[in-house]
């Protein structure tokens, strides 16, 4: 099926109606099958695990998009998670329209947790769900996604964060915790409950912030911010080398060939920091070490995950593809650690 | 001041006998009731509004959801405002710890405020609002129920942090309008330096964190100078076609060091924006000063206003340099100045 991604809008539409044509006439010539398969693929917020011998990559798009593949180069569509939003999403924002941001996929303890991001662009009238299944296999006769409502919620004029792009992390202890954000006054680390789709309440609800830009004080509560306001989202937490790493994307995302999206980094030894950079400035404080950024191909790269599929580890992330009017595409890049453990990536 | 009028004469409007903090009131029948920070929220009674006499607390004991969130509060209760609604008193009041945002502000209702009354009953209702360190940048401490002109009831309240929120409530009166309905803003706040930590209210007054660890000399001299969002207990009155809303500027609670003040901004709408009078908005740190300390009051604060027989009144508490910055309650007639500004003396007591 046919992703309709709302923020690929500055090509005309007579453009984009043929690029779906084009993509729709292969996937009805060929059927679907292995000679589809796309290598350079549109996605946007991209994130990946593997089951068996099979790597399924979720991002941003109608009900969630779905991709598989078995290689991690040839990647083929899947069905979209939801055919219809959870009815839950109508009292968060009662004009959604079921195009859902920047899903984060786990795997504990038998069970596969989707979280995904309700928003609209520019407010922080948002949640974050989380659905379950036991397989990512569509074949499988269990395969059944089952929704469990919001996790956590923002409201405009209540709070100076965004409850978008989750990344769930389970600490040394076993302990779980959802990092999210959001322009505004940052990026938060809140404790979950052992059920996964609660956050911990009462005498054990733990909060922090963990990455924030400088914010002018004035500007409206209901203003997310811009490229000198507080401009950081998509936090994803990867353990490697005795410490949490926090990626973090700074800077502008969805304007095609005007996105100015980067990855930065800093790390902790303690889950809910402070996380520091490499010049040991607090991420809190505007730190953030430079992972990559946009060059000659691409406007900008961002909104990273990180993983490790059979002993090496990658980074995930979407790049405005300037060969392409700006058309968000899937990158994955091998990360290698230097020799103060800092991650590095390269295009070339 | 013609209702006051006693055997002794014309009452002063301000007994220096009653040690208060935070002070709200109202009346029933012939009896005026005083509610403040106190012991299970400490009450007072009086039918002159001169003399007063101690009644028991509401609370003998802590509500048992305060403990879910504050395992070691001490029934020690803030700030509380009252109202009269429907044939219903609603006591709000607030449970926190001093310099942490780890708060909540609770109701309760009475159906009558008279103790020998066989009806007399406090029935608490929870939690209306919460706030959790890390989570929010306010405090849920300070609150105030106002109604708006088409009835709907909001929650004023907080905070230091980033500011006093305003909140829609349910026709209930005890819990927030939650999905497409709820309805939050921000009307007042102060500069906050964004590197300030989240869990400090802007006076490094909180015992879990290592201020010299944590920020150099110069943010911590802005910390001890209340230049980092010190306002709190915001009150709405509403008044000749605005909503008023008086707030407390600077440092509480420390006797003769306190430095409170009284300032006050003006909306037609109960959301704001809340101007001046020189018309700045008191979200970007705006106010146009009510009262202040003068030779005998090191500072005065946490206003609530009042029309009783036709006068209004300011009621807050003033920390008396005669007897060591004790706070002492004040209850002053509010007149208003051609351009509808309200104005308070402090002097001819």
């Amino acid at each position: 099926m046919i992703n309709n991604r709302d923020y690929v809008s500055t090509g005309s539409v007579k453009k984009t109606f043929l690029a779906y044509c084009f993509v729709g006439l292969i996937l009805i010539a060929t059927g679907g099958d292995a000679e589809a398969q796309n290598k350079k693929i549109s996605v946007h917020d991209p994130v990946m695990i593997k089951q068996d011998q099979t790597y399924y990559l979720f991002e941003t798009g109608r009900g969630i998009s779905v991709w598989s593949s078995t290689d991690m180069q040839n990647w083929t569509e899947q069905e979209q998670i939801f055919d219809s939003a959870p009815e839950w999403t109508y009292e968060v924002n009662p004009e959604f329209r079921n195009h859902m941001w920047a899903p984060d996929i786990t795997h504990h303890d038998g069970t596969y947790y989707l979280y995904y991001s309700v928003s609209s662009f520019g407010r922080n009238a948002s949640a974050i769900g989380v659905a379950t299944n036991t397989t990512l296999h569509p074949d499988d006769p269990d395969f059944e996604w089952v929704d469990h409502g919001p996790v956590v919620e923002s409201v405009p004029g209540r709070d100076l964060w965004n409850a978008i792009d989750p990344n769930l992390t389970i600490d040394d202890e076993g302990t779980p915790w959802l990092t999210f954000g959001s322009y505004w006054l940052g990026m938060k680390l809140v404790k979950l409950q052992d059920n996964l789709t609660h956050v911990a309440v009462d005498t054990a609800a733990e909060w922090h912030t963990i990455a924030a830009r400088h914010r002018y004080w004035k500007l409206d509560e209901r203003d997310a911010g811009d490229t000198e306001n507080g401009d950081i989202e998509a936090p994803f937490i990867f353990k490697k080398n005795g410490y949490y790493y926090l990626f973090s994307s700074w800077d502008r995302c969805c304007a095609n060939e005007k996105s100015t999206y980067k990855v930065v980094v800093g790390r902790s030894k303690d889950i809910t920091g402070p996380y520091l950079d490499r010049a040991g400035k607090d991420m809190r404080h505007g730190g953030g070490t430079l992972v990559i950024r946009g060059n000659e191909d691409w406007a900008g790269i961002g909104h990273n995950s990180a993983y490790t599929f059979d002993g090496t580890d990658y980074l995930v992330a979407h790049g405005y593809d300037l060969s392409d009017e700006g058309r968000s595409k899937l990158i994955m890049l091998e990360i290698e650690w230097d020799e103060g453990d800092w991650p590095q990536v390269s295009l070339d | 001041m013609s209702i006051l009028l006693l055997g002794e004469g014309i009452v002063k409007a301000q007994p220096r006998d009653a040690t208060v903090h935070d002070p709200v009131m109202i009346k029933q029948d012939d009896t005026y009731y005083l509610f403040h920070t106190g012991q299970g929220i400490s009450v007072k009674s009086s039918t002159d509004l001169n003399n007063w006499t101690e009644e028991d607390q509401v609370f003998e004991s802590t509500p048992e959801w305060v403990f879910k969130i504050l395992p070691d509060f001490g029934n020690h209760i803030w700030a509380p405002d009252i109202a009269y609604h429907d044939g219903k008193y609603y006591l709000y009041y607030s449970v926190s710890a001093f310099g942490r945002n780890n708060s909540a502000i609770g109701v309760a209702t009475n159906t009558t405020l008279h103790p020998d009354d066989p009806d007399f009953e406090w029935v608490d209702h929870g939690p209306v609002v919460q706030s959790v360190p890390g989570r929010d940048m306010w405090n849920a401490i300070d609150p105030n129920l106002a109604f708006d002109d088409d009835g709907t009831p909001w929650m004023t309240f907080g905070s230091f942090w980033m500011g006093l929120k305003i909140v829609k409530l349910k026709d209930n009166l005890t819990e927030v309008v939650t999905d497409t309905a709820e309805e939050w803003h921000t009307v007042a706040a102060r500069h906050r330096y964004w590197k300030l930590d989240e869990r400090d209210a802007g006076d490094s007054a909180n015992p879990e964190l290592d201020y010299e660890e944590l920020y150099p000399d110069d943010i911590l001299e802005m910390n001890r100078n209340m230049e980092n969002g010190a306002t709190e207990a915001p009150f709405i009155f509403k008044k000749d076609g605005y909503y008023y809303l008086f707030i407390s500027w600077d440092r509480c609670c420390r006797g003769v060091e306190s430095t409170y003040k009284i300032m006050v901004g003006r909306s037609k709408d109960i959301t704001g924006p809340y101007l001046d009078r020189s018309n700045k908005k008191l979200i970007h740190g705006g106010g146009t000063l009510v009262a202040k300390d003068n030779d005998e009051w090191a500072a005065v604060g946490h206003p609530a206003a009042y029309t009783f027989e036709g006068t209004d009144y300011l009621v807050f508490h003033g920390y008396d340099i005669s007897e060591d910055g004790r706070p002492k309650l004040w209850i002053s007639e509010i007149t208003w100045d051609e351009e509808d500004w309200p104005q308070i003396s402090l002097e001819g007591n």
